[in-house]
């Protein structure tokens, strides 16, 4: 069976038609991985906080704004609107403008004043809302040095101001109790400004200004590259999880070491046992015994408990994780092998090829392994979940590759952090689906395959 | 015929498979005679094991008879069902000893667990009756009685095919079929089958359709040749006629020629150059044109089976 | 007195191949003890009934199998135990043709691979182009033209009468010296038969070649051999011209052999034939004592079953027998 014709047996088959659309798809992801995610570091800096400070932390996918009743805002980088500079003999004055609008009806988790500073620079940060209200988030003395990048949090920052700003609007009997440093300023500063705003906030529409006033009292103090990050309460395609990491870009870059986990492992499995069920067959005798006793000892081990015992002492990258993998998965496709191959040795081809003078090595290679072509490719389509699945188990209890971003390890830090518990369904259920279904993929396809995988030993 | 236990009449068997309908049988037409023996002769692929099966209703699929009627013992069997079928004509008046049938006993089972099945399928009897009833044709094929409790393997090639024969006998039906019980046998042993077949035809009084591609063969134990050639009958003539030399249709005489004698070293043998017809899509006018020394333009219209001689039928433009 | 013959092509001694089908299974005795010589542009017919060892003579000689004992001479010189490259310098000197046209072709080669194999194994011709000169050589000896047709086909879409010509195809593109044939036609259409063996006869005339034509097929046999050589259960019992072994066997089984076969007569459908033999075939692993023929010759006496094996001899000039009762029966 030719490549074209192991295709077309798939194709007849709808299982082999779907898992054929579905690995498509799978490839695609994998290829235009850069172009799919917005965070296109995610695989290497997967690991690193200061790469994810942009996205608010365990927020739901973007698009549940829709089912939801009160709508969340989405987080958002703005860059100013409007920037001037005074200067006053030495000093210069930097005001720099950012407007947000705000229709949402509940408020952003932060809003994160950044720039780049140099020098010693005071700062102050007002906000300016729709019903005219200005109130001063923050001011404070910023030792920017030579150079460092500076984020003021209006959630950390600006506890004692929106206090401040509640106590003009509430009633006595609703501040007993309030504690600044417990406040979230975000649900004050943009809830109405109502008696009963901190017990029932309604949502203040309208457009907000946000002003960063920095004095910049020497020549080389210097504010740059300004932004405000607004960060919202739902996030991306596939939502976050409780490192602020987006989880669509997380699970795109899964693809490409699922796929890379199940081929290499499948593929070097089914050459081992492809190789190994030939020569056993092919050279009988003394050398049979003592591979099939090999094959006995490998093929009775239980191979996750090992995996997981080896990868909690050794701490393997992927690569040796593949390794080991491999060493088991070999003996699958054996029995099968070696019983075709045994049957194809007493073929009166194989007598008449040796009639004509022919040795083992065109026998085996030019003979057996083509008919057995069609059926190591059937046992790589089975082989690939398999691989797939136990690489997430071992990731999943926290033992797998640290440096790389699978799905496995996305749920065990799902479960690690809480997500079952706290409902963080966003968190638990893409990445599940996704080993599920890369699953589902290679089952179809070697499904289709059926008529391959199980030869009735006929070769002819 | 008045005394025909079967008679054939425009019979037409189709295999319809994906390429179209393979017209495997196509408008045959013949009588078996009470106690005649008929030796239905050609080459693989020219419909005779497919004329055989349809002898029994049992069409192999994708085949269906399309046409024609087949009456046994006076019965018409086409239009009967299944079970009925079942139940009246398979194995009580007409059975069949298949190609190849003495490599298709299972080798799990004993010969009597195996026959017993045969005859529990046809014919509902007690255990001890079925016993005695298969020693008995055992017995009649030379066979002896503990061959009951013996496995396939344990036995000859002979034997294997004396117990299929037996399994086709023991209802005693007025017809078999037997579609190349030889050929796969050692020239002895083939000998000794013919004749066990000899003395049951005389014993039994049976009626025999002996189907082979080896005319020797078909010339040692028939009474009459029926030459098959692309799903019809090109010539029907008793063997003393085929002896003196005067079978007439060209095909039958260069299948002659092409039959090795023992007893004369030729030089060259005959053979049939080209190759038969594609059934899927049958040529007009004579199907032997193709391959015939002697076709000349009047065979371009399909010639007719029609008597030659008292007994002799050929369907030849040449004959007669 | 016959001429000094010349030293035979392929010279067979005492040639046996006894072994255990299972571990401490009986002894099969398929060949016990066969000579023979095969001279040069000589056909040999080894004819016999299942079990007689024909089959694996032919292997044997084939060196598919190792002898358990006898000697094996070709060309003059022993080959019975060689090293590799003798062994592969044999191989082109000695070809096979099987029985199943089918079987004996890798059903995934086409026709072309199929003959260019033993050009690449013995690393014939000196490029692509030679070498396709030769396949399609060989494919017009065998009447399989034209050639361009049939290079490209899988053996599925050829009959068994075209199969086997790609074998003997095969079997001729090294330019052998000797051709040993097992059934090749027995598998074929009766009508095809024929053309095949004239195929083969001819090119074993236009060659010169050897030939060791195996079968069960006393007819075809008759046809296509100068010697024949009756085997039973893994001994040669008769050897000697095709015409003499078949018009004037002497050995009953052979006799036994003859009759069989059906050379039909008006009036032969009513009559039981006489077959000058009782019994059937022993099987290899429990050969008879004495004339192992004994038990089913209906000649046998006492002494048959109790005096040594005999051995061939002569009863006509180039025509042995190995009976000893053979001029009173």
């Amino acid at each position: 069976m030719s490549g074209s014709e192991i295709a077309r047996t798939v194709l007849r088959e709808p299982a082999g038609i779907a898992g054929f659309l579905l690995l498509a798809l799978f490839l695609a992801g994998a290829i235009f991985e850069r172009r799919l995610i917005s965070f296109p570091q995610t695989d290497s800096r997967w690991h690193d906080i200061t790469y994810w400070d942009t996205e608010p932390a365990n927020a739901p996918p973007a698009w549940t704004n829709a089912f939801a009743r009160q709508k969340s805002p989405v987080s958002i980088v703005l860059r100013p609107t409007r920037s001037t500079e005074e200067t006053s003999g030495e000093t210069r004055l930097s005001t720099i403008v950012f407007t947000y609008q705000y229709d949402y009806d509940l408020p952003p988790r932060d809003l994160v004043a950044r720039f780049r500073g140099v020098g010693d620079i005071p700062a102050a940060l007002t906000l300016t809302r729709p019903d005219g209200q200005e109130i001063t988030l923050d001011q404070e003395q910023i030792a920017a040095g030579s150079g460092t990048d500076v984020r003021i949090s209006v959630d950390k920052s600006a506890g004692q101001a929106a206090f401040g700003f509640l106590q003009g609007v509430e009633t006595q009997d609703a501040m007993a109790g309030v504690d600044p440093d417990q406040l979230r300023p975000t649900s004050v500063l943009f809830a109405r400004a109502v008696p009963g705003m901190l017990a029932h906030p309604q949502a203040l529409r309208g457009a907000y200004t946000v002003t960063l006033l920095a004095v910049l009292p020497t020549r080389q103090a210097q504010v740059s590259a300004p932004a405000l990050l607004v960060t919202g309460r739902v996030s991306g395609l596939l939502g976050t999880d409780g490192s602020k990491r987006d989880l669509w870009s997380g699970v795109i870059a899964g693809i490409k070491w699922a796929l890379l986990i199940g081929f290499l492992t499948a593929f070097v499995s089914v050459a081992i046992g492809v190789a190994w069920g030939v020569t056993a067959a092919y050279f009988g005798g003394a050398l049979n015994w003592v591979m099939q006793r090999i094959f006995e000892i490998f093929s009775n081990q239980p191979v996750l408990p090992l995996l997981i015992v080896i990868s909690a002492i050794f701490k393997p990258s992927i690569w040796f994780l593949i390794l080991i993998m491999s060493l088991f998965f070999w003996t699958g496709p054996v029995k099968t092998v070696y019983a075709m191959a045994l049957s194809i040795r007493e073929e009166t081809y194989i007598e008449a090829s040796r009639a004509l003078g022919a040795g083992s090595w065109r026998l085996i290679f030019r003979h057996m392994i083509p008919l057995l072509i069609p059926y190591a490719f059937a046992s790589m389509a089975l082989s690939v979940p398999g691989a797939v699945v136990y690489e997430s188990t071992v990731s999943l209890l926290g033992l797998g590759d640290a440096t790389i971003v699978t799905w496995g390890q996305i749920l065990h830090d799902a479960f690690t952090g809480g997500a079952v518990l706290g409902g963080l369904w966003w968190w638990v259920v893409p990445p599940g689906l996704m080993i599920a279904l890369m699953g589902m993929t290679f089952s179809f396809i070697g499904f289709a395959m059926d008529r391959i995988l199980h030869p009735k030993l006929r070769t002819r | 015929m008045a005394d025909a236990v079967v008679s054939v009449r425009d019979l037409a068997l189709h295999y319809f498979t994906r390429r179209g309908a393979v017209h495997a049988v196509d408008g045959v037409s013949f009588e078996l005679a009470r106690g005649e023996t008929l030796g239905l002769v050609g080459e693989s692929g020219c419909g005779k094991t497919s004329l055989g099966t349809a002898l029994l209703a049992m069409p192999a699929p994708p085949g269906r008879i399309v046409q024609g009627s087949i009456t046994v013992d006076g019965i018409g069997i086409l239009t009967m069902g299944e079970d009925e079928l079942r139940r009246r004509v398979r194995w009580e008046k007409v059975s069949m000893v298949f190609q190849g049938a003495m490599n298709s006993l299972t080798p799990v089972l004993t010969v009597g667990k195996q026959m017993n099945q045969t005859l529990q399928r046809h014919r509902r009897t007690p255990r001890n009756e079925a016993r005695s009833l298969m020693e008995r044709f055992l017995g009649m094929v030379g066979l002896p009685a503990d061959t009951l409790d013996r496995y396939p393997h344990e036995l000859s090639g002979g034997m294997k095919q004396r117990v299929v024969i037996a399994t086709a006998l023991f209802l005693e039906p007025r017809v078999v079929v037997m579609d190349e019980p030889t050929t796969a046998l050692d020239v002895i042993v083939q000998a000794q089958i013919l004749n066990t077949i000899k003395e049951l035809k005389k014993e039994l009084d049976l009626s025999l359709i002996f189907i082979t591609h080896d005319l020797a063969t078909e010339a040692e134990v028939a009474d009459r040749l029926i030459v098959m050639y692309a799903g019809r009958i090109v010539e029907s003539v008793p063997n003393e006629i085929v002896f003196s030399g005067k079978a007439c249709h060209p095909y039958t005489r260069m299948l002659l020629a092409a039959t090795p004698r023992l007893h004369e070293k030729v030089s060259d043998l005959a053979f049939i150059p080209g190759a038969p017809p594609d059934l899927l899509s049958p040529p007009s006018g004579c199907r032997f044109r193709a391959r015939c020394p002697v076709a000349f333009d009047r065979c371009a219209a399909e010639p007719p089976l029609r008597e030659v001689a008292p007994g002799h039928t050929a369907a030849c433009w040449r004959c007669g | 007195m016959a001429a000094e013959l010349p030293q035979p092509l392929l010279s067979v001694s005492n040639l046996a191949r006894h072994f255990r089908a299972r571990l401490g299974g009986a002894l099969v005795r398929a060949v016990d003890g066969v000579s023979f010589d095969v001279q040069r542009g000589e056909v040999l017919g080894l004819i016999g009934e299942s079990g007689c060892g024909k089959t694996t003579t032919g292997r044997l000689v084939m060196k598919l199998i190792p002898p358990t004992a006898g000697r094996i001479r070709f060309e003059g010189r022993d080959i019975t135990e060689c090293t590799r490259s003798e062994a592969a310098a044999y191989r082109r000197r000695a070809q096979m043709i099987f029985q199943d046209p089918y079987a004996s072709m890798n059903p995934r080669f086409r026709v072309r691979d199929v003959l260019r194999e033993p050009l690449s194994i013995h690393r014939v011709g000196a490029g692509r182009k030679e070498r396709e000169e030769m396949v399609r050589g060989a494919l017009a000896e065998v009447k399989l033209l034209p050639t361009e047709d049939y290079l490209d086909r899988f053996p599925h879409m050829l009959s068994g009468g075209q199969r086997q010509r790609v074998a003997t195809a095969r079997s001729l593109i090294l330019s052998p010296l000797l051709l040993v044939a097992d059934e090749p036609v027995s598998m074929i259409d009766l009508s095809t038969r024929a053309e095949i063996l004239s195929m083969m006869r001819e090119v074993q005339r236009a060659r010169g070649l050897s030939f060791l034509y195996i079968t069960h097929d006393v007819s075809t046999a008759r046809f296509f051999t100068d010697r024949l050589a009756v085997m039973y259960v893994g001994r040669i019992v008769e050897i000697g011209s095709a015409e003499d072994v078949v018009e004037r066997p002497a050995h009953p089984y052979t006799r036994a052999l003859v009759k069989a076969v059906c050379e039909p007569s008006p009036g032969g459908v009513r009559t039981i034939r006489d077959l000058a033999i009782r019994g059937e075939i022993p099987s290899p692993t429990a050969i008879p004592s004495g004339c192992r023929f004994h038990p089913r010759c209906i000649f046998a006496t006492a002494d048959c079953r109790m005096l040594p094996e005999p051995v061939l001899s002569d009863v006509g000039p180039g025509h042995q027998a190995a009976c000893r009762r053979w001029k009173e029966i």
